[in-house]
């Protein structure tokens, strides 16, 4: 059951700082267009528009300083796949599938260059770059078929299409088999998924369930489900990536909370399409450099966030970390499955 | 933490005696028979009793680990009823809320002295918990662990998160225990090694060592790293020896040092404290991001700090002359009493003070005005002539955490090392150290009209020297460290700087200064490049055997089309340019600073030393926009 509709238009101030972040407006492109402590944000002030929005961060205090991440270290790395592949961020870039080929071909290699997942999902012919660059893809085509990427895309809707025998296949190509699911509260799924030998799970909110819950809901099910399969470094959740998307995502917020959920890495849909406007903007050479500007700029707002939280280190303090969170106007059920406390407790 | 104590002993709180009745059958129901041994202290500010039972049958420990949290967590809800903070062999546990004396009578430890391996104790309110009952009193033990933190840990909840995983289901709520859980965890349940979780828990930055042997690690004990301020005093025995570690958080957000003599092995908040027990103890303070590990039975296995023969060279030798002017003994004045002798001096026409046996009192000089020089002897504590104007202090011993705090004028002469925060927005006067100063030294010193602070430190410095520098001067000698391979400063020099000048004798690494992008992230970019067909592979390959990729790296390679794109990792609103020169000290500079640096040498007799030290090669470092400068206006001691 959801609380708020899965669309969300991306507009007004949130598509402004997207854009002013790529350079597509403004004149200080790769930067966070703001930086303060008091917004308009919602839920106090605007409505709220998901359940994330209702989740705030804690923010250091006196005894745990914030971070200026300016000018001292604010780790943003992610190490994927035990360690074997390192994203400069917590991110990628989804949603490639409508694109003329030489605009793919400029994401894959921009993507790898920040350091971040290129996610080919949907995509019918596969890129030539990916050759060299297989880390940091997630293939197109669903299965095993013909990829050059190390992490193979596995589309699974329910416990039924867990299919252990490819899994091992696609092991044994010395590849990663990474699954696609919707998101949904069937935490039996995730462990299903985890147990038989997945390396990633991505949950995306795009795809239909009969049991759909907000994707915030789902990562966070997710994570604790993972926890609770096994002991120490040997919990499942040790064994397995955890990877949201949606195309309502807006930006570095949705991104940070996400995180403080349990999820590592987030897949940008919408918003980054938006932010460079890909829809007037078409030259891969302009393409390339508002992306990475919009990522650099994004980067640099996690940094803000986490620093702001007094954490350093959004791999190993950040993510799954709930507790640097408060939720304001949630009920106590969705309270209880985010697993984040109500404002004012300690 | 005793070796040679040999029977497990259960230590919980009760609420009343029909609590401690139900927690007694349950215990005995799960692990066999219990010797109840009564109540330990009947008085600690609070209702609550301790009692004590121990356990001849010796069971399993993983299955007291689980009986202990199964209880805890039963024996907490719907309402508090009992709690068991203490299960080892090794470790005795004393907890109480009040005033360390009250602790102390409510567990009448003077008949408890009678020896241990290993004291841990710490008086504080426990992180993010009412503290109203003992059940959030430091130490915080877990199995033959025990545990005091002085911070706030960022990551708890990340950190509980792993616990809970690793089957931990009761917790007090304070981040404190957290750590003690995660010792024991990553020891008895992993496997590691005591160092290893020593090294998981402090957490150090990807970049730092950069071998990748630890990398692997890291990521799989991510739950357990901690981010945040912490300095952690942990005990364990593992049965055939017992441990003492310290460990310091990346940042080195809170005090720490540590100290040794013939027979013992010291840790504490504040150089006094050790001094207090140990006058001649050698005390050095940790690095950023690293422990201390000693053990009973072999000493200190891990110091803390490269090169501690180094580090504590000149502490075993500072003289100690002739008390001057009035001689006071400060052993039992308090900070107003020791600045209300300061303020009757100068009211009399006094000129000379000696304050003998100094011993961590806080705020020397805060808030006296007038002429003075004033000997210090012994240990003065924090803030030593914060907001100083005149006064000229001189220190025959150490000096601790910021001292010289927004000081204008007078000075600062220290015989020993300074710890850390030292001249913090100096903006006048002198500050000479004739051994080594810690973390965040020179951090946002600037100058005014015709004020211009000198800041001199004659060994090393730790990180983040001269942090948003505004103006003035610092210079680090490295005196005693020529021809070691320890780097005189730690990293991050001169972060956000604006104005003034940083002198380091030698050659600083140039990942050392300013705050640069991963150099992974670094790579990584290039990488991309290279396959993109953009950078050629000999190109490529020369960068990627460069220790550092800092810009001027990059700007001595790359085409300008290249480095431009490149230089986007680095460059931010507030990214401003270092100018970094290696070189001699011009004819000005030996104008201006010849005179601070010669009275450095007559204050610490290496008169000499100085006159070849003015010859060597410095690695200067500056805004590349500085402001412009004034002429030099030379200041004579």
């Amino acid at each position: 059951m959801r609380l708020y509709s899965k669309s969300v238009s991306i507009e007004g101030r949130a598509l402004s700082y997207l854009r002013q972040m790529a350079g597509a407006e403004g004149r200080v492109p790769g930067e966070p267009p703001i930086v303060s402590m008091g917004s308009t944000a919602p839920p106090f002030v605007e409505d709220p528009q998901s359940v994330l929005d209702h989740i705030v961060s804690d923010g250091a205090q006196v005894t745990r300083p914030s971070i200026d991440p300016y000018r001292e270290p604010v780790e943003t790395s992610i190490y994927l796949f035990d360690g074997d592949v390192r994203l400069s961020m917590p991110m990628g870039i989804s949603s490639l599938n409508d694109l003329p080929m030489e605009l793919v071909e400029t994401v894959v290699r921009t993507c790898y260059r920040m350091g971040v997942i290129a996610d080919l999902s949907g995509l019918g012919a596969e890129p030539s770059s990916v050759a060299g660059r297989e880390d940091y893809v997630i293939s197109g085509a669903d299965g095993v078929g013909s990829t050059a990427a190390r992490n193979v895309q596995v589309i699974i809707t329910g416990r039924d299409d867990v299919d252990p025998a490819l899994v091992r296949r696609v092991v044994s190509s010395g590849r990663r088999p990474v699954a696609r699911v919707p998101a949904t509260d069937e935490v039996e799924l995730y462990t299903a998924l985890a147990s038989s030998g997945f390396k990633a799970i991505v949950i995306d909110e795009d795809l239909e369930a009969d049991r759909e819950v907000e994707l915030e809901v789902a990562v966070s099910l997710c994570d604790k489900a993972l926890r609770s399969s096994g002991t120490g470094t040997k919990a499942l959740r040790y064994t397995v990536n955890l990877i949201a998307t949606s195309l309502r995502l807006r930006g570095s917020g949705d991104v940070f909370k996400l995180l403080g959920l349990g999820a590592e890495v987030v897949l940008l849909k919408d918003c980054w399409r938006l932010g460079i406007d890909l829809q007037r903007e078409s030259n891969p050479r302009v393409v390339a450099e508002r992306l990475e500007h919009l990522l650099l700029g994004m980067q640099k707002e996690l940094k803000l966030l986490a620093g702001a939280a007094g954490a350093s280190s959004l791999h190993s303090t950040v993510c799954g970390n709930r507790e640097l969170f408060r939720a304001v106007e949630l009920d106590d059920r969705t309270l209880s499955v985010l697993g984040v406390k109500a404002a004012g407790s300690w | 933490m005793n070796l040679d104590a040999r029977i497990r002993r259960i230590k919980a709180f009760a609420v009343s005696p029909e609590a401690e009745r139900e927690l007694r059958r349950e215990l005995s129901e799960r692990l066999g028979e219990l010797e109840p041994l009564g109540a330990e202290n009947v008085d600690s500010g609070t209702s609550l009793r301790s009692y004590v039972y121990t356990l001849p049958d010796d069971p399993d420990e993983h299955l007291v680990r689980r009986t202990v949290q199964d209880l805890n967590r039963e024996f907490s809800r719907p309402s508090f009823r009992a709690h068991i903070y203490s299960w080892g062999r090794h470790v005795d546990v004393f907890k109480g809320v009040g005033y360390p004396s009250d602790v102390y009578r409510a567990y009448e430890m003077e008949r408890r002295l009678k020896g241990a391996d290993l004291w841990v104790s710490h008086t504080r309110q426990p992180t993010n918990s009412p503290g109203r009952l003992p059940i959030w009193s430091h130490p915080f033990s877990s199995g033959e662990w025990v545990v005091v933190h002085n911070g706030d840990v960022s990551s708890f909840g990340a950190n509980m998160s792993f616990l809970e995983s690793a089957g931990f289901r009761s917790f007090v709520g304070t981040d404190s225990e957290v750590i003690a859980f995660l010792l024991d965890h990553l020891t008895s349940s992993e496997g590691l090694p005591v160092e290893e979780a020593c090294r998981v828990l402090v957490n150090p930055f990807e970049d730092e060592g950069d071998d990748g042997s630890f990398q692997g690690m890291t990521v799989r004990f991510r739950g357990a790293r901690l981010d945040g301020p912490f300095t952690v005093v942990a005990g364990h025995s593992d049965g055939r020896d017992v441990y003492m570690a310290v460990l310091a958080d990346r940042f080195k957000f809170r005090p720490v040092v540590v100290g040794e003599d013939e027979n013992y092995v010291y840790a504490a908040s504040e150089e006094a404290q050790i001094r207090a027990v140990s006058p001649n103890a050698r005390v050095w303070t940790l690095e950023p991001g690293s422990f201390m590990l000693a053990s009973s039975s072999r000493g200190i296995l891990i110091p803390g700090r490269r090169r501690v023969d180094l580090f504590v060279g000149p502490q075993g030798s500072i003289a100690r002359p002739e008390p001057v002017g009035r001689v006071v003994d400060a052993s039992e004045l308090g900070y107003q009493q020791i600045n209300g002798i300061l303020r009757e001096c100068v009211r009399k026409g006094i000129r000379e003070v000696s304050l003998l046996n100094v011993r961590g009192q806080r705020y020397i000089g805060v808030g006296v005005e007038g002429t003075l020089y004033v000997r210090i002897y012994g240990t003065p504590g924090n803030c030593l002539a914060n907001l100083n104007e005149s006064i000229d202090f001189e220190v025959f011993g150490s000096v601790q955490d910021d001292v010289g705090d927004v000081m204008h004028g007078g000075s600062v002469v220290v015989h020993g090392d300074a710890r850390d925060v030292l001249g913090q927005a100096l903006q006048g006067g002198t500050v000479l150290v004739r051994g080594n100063a810690g973390n965040r030294c020179g951090i946002q010193m600037r100058e005014y009209s015709e004020k211009r602070p000198y800041l001199i430190v004659g060994g090393r410095v730790d990180d983040y020297l001269g942090e948003y520098m505004a103006g003035g001067v610092i210079v680090v000698l490295g005196l005693g460290y020529e021809g070691t391979d320890v780097p005189v400063t730690g990293r991050f020099v001169g972060t956000g700087i604006v104005g003034g000048r940083i002198y380091v004798r030698g050659l600083v690494p140039r990942s050392h200064i300013g705050y640069l992008p991963p150099r992974r992230d670094v790579l990584q970019y290039l990488r991309g490049l290279h396959l993109d067909g953009e950078l050629d592979s000999a190109t490529f390959s020369r960068l990627s055997s460069c220790e550092h990729l800092d810009p001027e790296t990059l700007s001595r390679h790359l085409p300008p089309d290249l480095l431009r794109r490149v230089m986007k990792l680095f460059e931010h609103k507030y990214f401003r340019r270092l100018l970094v020169e290696e070189r001699h000290l011009t004819d000005q500079e030996l104008k201006e600073l010849g005179p601070v640096l010669r009275l450095f040498g007559m204050k610490f007799s290496m008169g000499r030393e100085i006159e070849r030290v003015l010859e060597d090669v410095f690695t200067v470092i500056r805004p590349v926009e500085a402001k412009p400068q004034r002429p030099a206006v030379s200041e004579e001691g």
